[in-house]
């Protein structure tokens, strides 16, 4: 339930919307109920057979609440949807905030695809918590509370009988179906999650299940799967349908009691035979009012599931960091080893080095050795688990994530592009001029690029090496820099742009720390130091020369490297 | 997929709901009738109590009895729906399993899934709401009305002018829904396309800092998504809008027409002019239930469309026969000008003709896109060749015996796929046979994944893959090569399992293959020129056809390409 008020509180904020609609609603309901009791009237009056003129007034009234009715209906759709769709933009809002404030561990955790779900899906279905659960018995309260202070005028123990059937069906029923929803716990979300990971599995690994013979086997366990899935919605379903039945019966039963009731004062003379069809009418229509509470449960059970699902993305505890980074001046690893959750093995064991200012330091490894991780927690985008990071000796835990990021010049291994013209995607700031943009295009070989084509989705239309290319354009528009961290910037690029980016790389960082990530064994000669990293191990280190000489692990990577056709 | 047929097929319960509704119908009618004769009695008749506590007790049963068969009609329809469903999905399952070595990428695979759960689960409403409700629309409602006209024919009248507007609005606004309805999917589209490019993008727009300004975005375009989905509801709310209008001003005319012939004219009682009072709104009730599901029964119908046209689409089942291979030696392959072709890509591969001997060791090279990897899987049987002919031991591979040939085949991928489930069931899952604790104890030693298995708290029982404990690249490829030592094949197909991976799987890749190579027919997918030299044979492709075949010394003097390959200056003109 506590998740649901931070559902509550952004509906608050659209406190014109909800009163609006409730207003309407309330409108729309006593004038269906006016209207009905009035043709009763109407008739009833008809057959004692008084002067016409005396029910033009009556007559009057019916038409009048008939467009009542219809206007006051669409006012009240018209708000309350208003109210839910601006409130579903609010939580859409405040999740990608909790997205944005701790998104590294929550990238790890989740498939964007899952958040994407979260996003668009489950908050979609949150507008039913205001449509179907909030506002409904709210609405017919009052309707109920009016109906029944009127009632009471004419007769008392028939305004006693609609208020037991206001209890039973705004009170008992939805809480007794709840209580029993959440007891025989429908699996239809477990039933469905194994069928989206089996079918997954089946397309994922159909080369291999055919290959050892198990295609038709998981084939027929898929069906399997499917049908048990569609056995557990059957049967929630049914659930639902019983209560609805239920809820009809007992208006039903309401709407006979109070004819049954209404007959007998009649016949005794307690009430005016008048006011006989008047009741029936009228609790007719007000019965019809209420039902659409009958999904009230269900719509309960599903916002709650949804909004428990949304709080799970939850800012992590950071602590405060205040500080903000001083100017560069060493970088110190020491004695990192850093497992991803769920990893049989950790990405880094006891790794220690240390970048000073100015000096060029290459990690090289193969894929998958822990090279990236290494960015990662540099940038503080990972938080280190065993050992520690340093800045000018201060740990970097201390500091502010974004100064970091300022003094740093970053090439990711997979650097995103979204949609939008190169100007947009080359993340300028104000002060920079468009020569200076088509001076950066240039120097990365990019001149065939205007600065407003249209860069698609995830850079669809962009080559690997065009993408590499424009992330480098990206460093060199921010020369000030004093820490370059570069992951695998040159792997998709051919043999010439390669030379020419590492020599505008090396122009532009002439007296800048350099920490570049690549498993290529080339344009290595220059670097102060290479570090060997195997496994998440740093297995050798030193000058290219050094490494060559000792025949260890990187000479027989290179050895391998020069062997590699293709 | 036919929905007629599926509808045929359910047709025993249809008409079960049909059969309900015509005694709804009657129910209904009585229930009125009821109502009216004790209103009557009491009211206009003066009489005493006990006169209608008959009348009340059967007006008691008429509506436990009406609900009852609500709830039965309610029953019915969902097992229409669930069935339904059930059966359009193992229909869609049967088609992907016989096409899914199309290219397939990721994306692909998201789509399938999302047609195998999400889209089947919308085609339930056409099913178990809107088929149901035509039903009860076209009996119930005119029941009523033929009974209003057999007691007040002029209220029949003004129902009968009426009640086409309702669906004249319905068509209207239909189609302008479904308009508006495209531009909100459109609008959701590309939030959920913007929402995804700025999640996955996060990481680079942090570090550069302009998170702030994808928070503007993000807002606003939810901003407009909620716009376009008012706008939808708009044109909705209009129609509910018209019918509630229509609907409350017939009934208020009905009730202004039986009260005039009341009392003016006297042509009608009481008796009939509440009567039809109380019938009236029942009408209305059935064709407002027919137009909310309306739009749902269209969406279910665009899912079913989508269904069919992936059904529809050509598949390419791999044809087998019963012909046994002999199990003592790997068999010899024969390709006769095999063709293929991938219809979307513009990709073909072949004519193809070769022959590949028992325990021949051949590599395959060419540049990545060349159809290395279709031409394995057209070796393997995973595909089946657009024309020409592929011999097993000298059977037309169609009339061999599937379970023989896959018995001797060993697979190892770039990419190894990892169930869900223990490393032990992974492993074991290359054959039929119990495989003891033992046996993967001992080929996890094989692989050097003992020591790392033995420090984990299940062992061999850890689950791993999906759900469970993620692996690396490398320990993937070991714990795939330890499948293979499980099933001991005698033909391998290798398409470079050790790219990009680090030296040590690679050694022990190697080192495990070389002790079992001796007993099989090995083609690789090979980078390396130790692999290349060491080999019988060299298949050279370029461009989906076998421009070479011959070994490393016939090689070396007569082909260009393979010229360039092994010259040490190549290195900077491929690339």
């Amino acid at each position: 339930m506590t998740n649901l008020r931070i559902v509550i509180s952004e509906i608050l904020k659209e406190k014109k919307d909800v009163l609006l609609s409730v207003l309407f609603g309330f409108i729309a309901g006593m004038a269906a109920i006016g209207l009905f009791s009035a043709s009763g009237y109407l008739l009833s009056k008809a057959a004692i057979g008084v002067p016409l003129t005396a029910l033009t007034v009556v007559i009057a009234i019916v038409k009048l609440l008939g467009v009542t009715r219809a206007f006051s209906r669409y006012g009240e759709r018209y708000y309350s949807h208003r109210a839910s769709f601006t409130v579903l933009g609010h939580i859409r809002k405040s999740f990608y905030r909790r997205l944005d404030r701790s998104f590294s561990t929550l990238m790890q955790k989740y498939q964007s695809g899952d958040l994407l779900s979260r996003m668009v899906g489950d908050i979609e279905s949150l507008q039913t918590y205001f449509l179907r659960v909030l506002y409904p018995p709210i609405l017919l309260f009052f309707i109920f509370l009016t109906t029944i202070f009127f009632a009471s005028f004419f007769s008392f123990w028939i305004a006693v009988i609609i208020f037991i059937g206001f209890i039973l069906q705004v009170l008992v029923l939805p809480s007794v179906f709840y209580w029993w929803l959440m007891k025989t716990n429908p699996n239809v979300r477990a039933t469905r999650t194994a069928l989206s990971n089996d079918s997954g599995e089946y397309f994922f690994g159909y080369k291999e299940l055919k290959i050892f013979q198990r295609e038709k086997y998981q084939k027929d366990s898929l069906i399997n799967k499917s049908d048990q899935y569609e056995q557990s919605v059957l049967n929630q379903k049914r659930k639902e349908r019983l209560h609805q039945s239920i809820y009809t019966w007992v208006g039903y039963f309401i709407i006979w009691l109070v004819l049954a009731v209404g007959a007998y004062f009649v016949s005794d003379g307690d009430l005016n035979g008048v006011y006989l069809a008047v009741f029936l009418l009228l609790s007719i229509t007000l019965f019809e009012n209420s039902e659409v509470l009958s999904a009230l449960p269900i719509h309960l059970a599903n916002s709650q599931e949804v909004s428990e699902r949304l709080s799970e993305i939850k800012p992590t505890g950071q602590k405060e960091r205040k500080l903000t980074t001083p100017s560069f001046e060493s970088l110190r690893m020491n004695q990192l080893t850093f497992r991803y959750a769920n990893a049989l093995s950790p990405a880094l064991v006891d790794v220690s080095f240390y970048l000073n200012k100015g000096s060029k330091t290459a990690i090289v490894g193969p894929s998958g050795s822990g090279k990236s991780t290494i960015i990662d927690l540099a940038l503080g985008l990972e938080s280190t688990q065993t050992g520690s990071i340093e800045w000018n000796r201060t740990p970097i835990s201390q500091f502010e994530q974004s100064s970091i990021w300022k003094q740093s010049n970053v090439v990711l291994q997979e650097s995103h592009f979204f949609y939008g013209t190169v100007r947009d995607n080359l993340l300028t700031e104000p002060s920079h001029s468009d020569i200076d943009l088509k001076n950066a295009l240039q120097r990365v070989n990019l001149t065939y690029l205007n600065l407003d084509s249209l860069i698609l989705e995830k850079g669809s239309n962009l080559s690997g090496g065009e993408k590499q290319r424009l992330a480098i354009a990206r460093t060199l528009l921010n020369p000030d820099a004093e820490l370059w961290l570069l992951d695998e910037p040159t792997s998709s690029l051919d043999t010439n742009n390669k030379d020419n980016i590492y020599q505008q790389l090396w122009d532009e960082t002439k007296d800048k720390t350099v920490l570049l990530i690549t498993h290529e064994l080339t344009h290595l000669e220059k670097m102060d130091q290479i570090i060997v990293l195997q496994e998440g191990k740093i297995v050798e280190s030193g000058t290219y020369e050094e490494l060559m000489d000792r025949k260890g692990e990187f000479y027989e990577m290179k050895q391998i490297e020069d062997s590699v056709l293709l | 997929m036919d929905t007629k047929e599926i509808i045929r097929e359910q047709k025993h319960k249809l008409f079960w709901i049909l059969l309900f509704s015509i005694l709804l119908a009657g129910i209904i009618v009585f229930q009125a009738f009821l109502i009216v004769e004790i209103i009557q009695s009491i009211f206009v008749e003066n009489k005493p109590f006990e006169a209608v506590i008959t009348l009340l007790i059967l007006l008691f049963i008429f509506l436990i009895a009406r609900a009852f068969i609500i709830h039965l009609i309610g029953s019915v329809s969902l097992r229409v729906g669930f069935q339904a469903k059930k059966k359009i999905r193992s229909q869609l399952l049967n088609h992907f399993s016989t096409k899914t070595l199309t290219p397939t990428n990721e994306d692909q695979t998201g789509k399938k899934i999302s047609l195998m759960l999400d889209t089947v689960d919308e085609v339930d409403p056409y099913f178990s709401e809107y088929l149901p409700k035509i039903i009860q629309a076209s009996t119930i409602p005119v029941t009523i009305l033929i009974v209003i006209f057999f007691f007040n024919y002029p209220s029949g009248f003004i129902i009968l002018f009426t009640a086409p507007f309702i669906p004249l609005f319905m068509a209207i606004i239909g189609m302008k829904t479904r308009d508006k309805s495209e531009e909100q999917i459109e609008q959701m589209n590309a939030f959920s396309a913007q929402f995804l490019d700025t999640i996955q993008g996060l990481k680079t727009l942090k570090i550069f800092g302009k998170s702030k300004q994808s928070e503007t975005k993000i807002e606003t375009s939810t901003l407009g998504f909620r716009d376009a989905t008012m706008d939808v509801l708009k044109v909705a709310f209009a129609s509910a809008f018209m019918m509630e209008l229509i609907s409350m001003l017939s009934m208020g005319l009905i009730a202004l027409e039986v009260s005039f012939r009341m009392i003016i004219f006297e042509t009608i009682t009481f008796h009939t002019a509440f009567f039809v009072l109380l019938l009236a709104p029942e009408f209305y009730v059935f064709l407002k239930d027919l137009s909310s599901t309306f739009h749902s029964g269209r969406e279910s119908l665009t899912a079913i469309k989508k269904i069919d046209e992936e059904i529809s689409t050509e598949t390419d089942n791999v044809s087998w026969g019963d012909q046994k291979l002999q199990t003592d030696s790997p068999s010899s392959i024969q390709l006769k000008n095999v063709e293929m072709q991938y219809p979307n890509e513009g990709f073909s591969l072949g004519p193809i003709t070769l022959h590949i001997n028992p325990y021949e060791k051949i590599a395959l090279i060419g540049e990545s896109g060349s159809g290395k990897t279709t031409l394995f899987h057209l070796i393997a049987g995973l595909m089946e060749p657009k024309s020409g002919t592929i011999y097993l031991d000298g059977y037309s591979k169609s009339d061999v015996d599937s379970t023989s040939w896959f018995r001797q085949l060993g697979y190892l991928s770039q990419s190894p796929y990892i169930f869900a489930g223990t490393i032990a069931e992974n492993i074991s899952l290359s054959t039929n046979k119990r495989v003891s604790d033992q046996v993967i104890w001992s080929v996890l030693k094989q692989v050097e994944l003992d020591a790392l298995v033995s420090t984990l708290e299940n062992g061999i029982h850890t689950t791993i893959g999906e759900g469970g404990r993620g692996l690396s690249g490398g320990e993937k490829q070991r714990v795939a090569l330890a499948r293979i030592l499980v099933k001991q094949p005698s033909i391998l197909l290798f398409d470079e399992p050790t790219t990009g991976l680090d030296l040590k799987t690679e050694k022990v890749i190697q080192n495990t293959l070389s002790q079992l190579t001796d007993k099989m027919t090995v083609i690789t997918i090979a980078h390396r020129i130790k692999t290349i030299q060491s080999s019988d044979r060299i298949w050279i492709m370029e461009k989906g056809k076998i421009v070479a075949d011959g070994t490393h010394k016939e090689l070396e003097h007569s082909n260009e390409f393979y010229q360039s390959l092994i010259t040490p200056t190549r290195k900077e003109n491929i690339e």
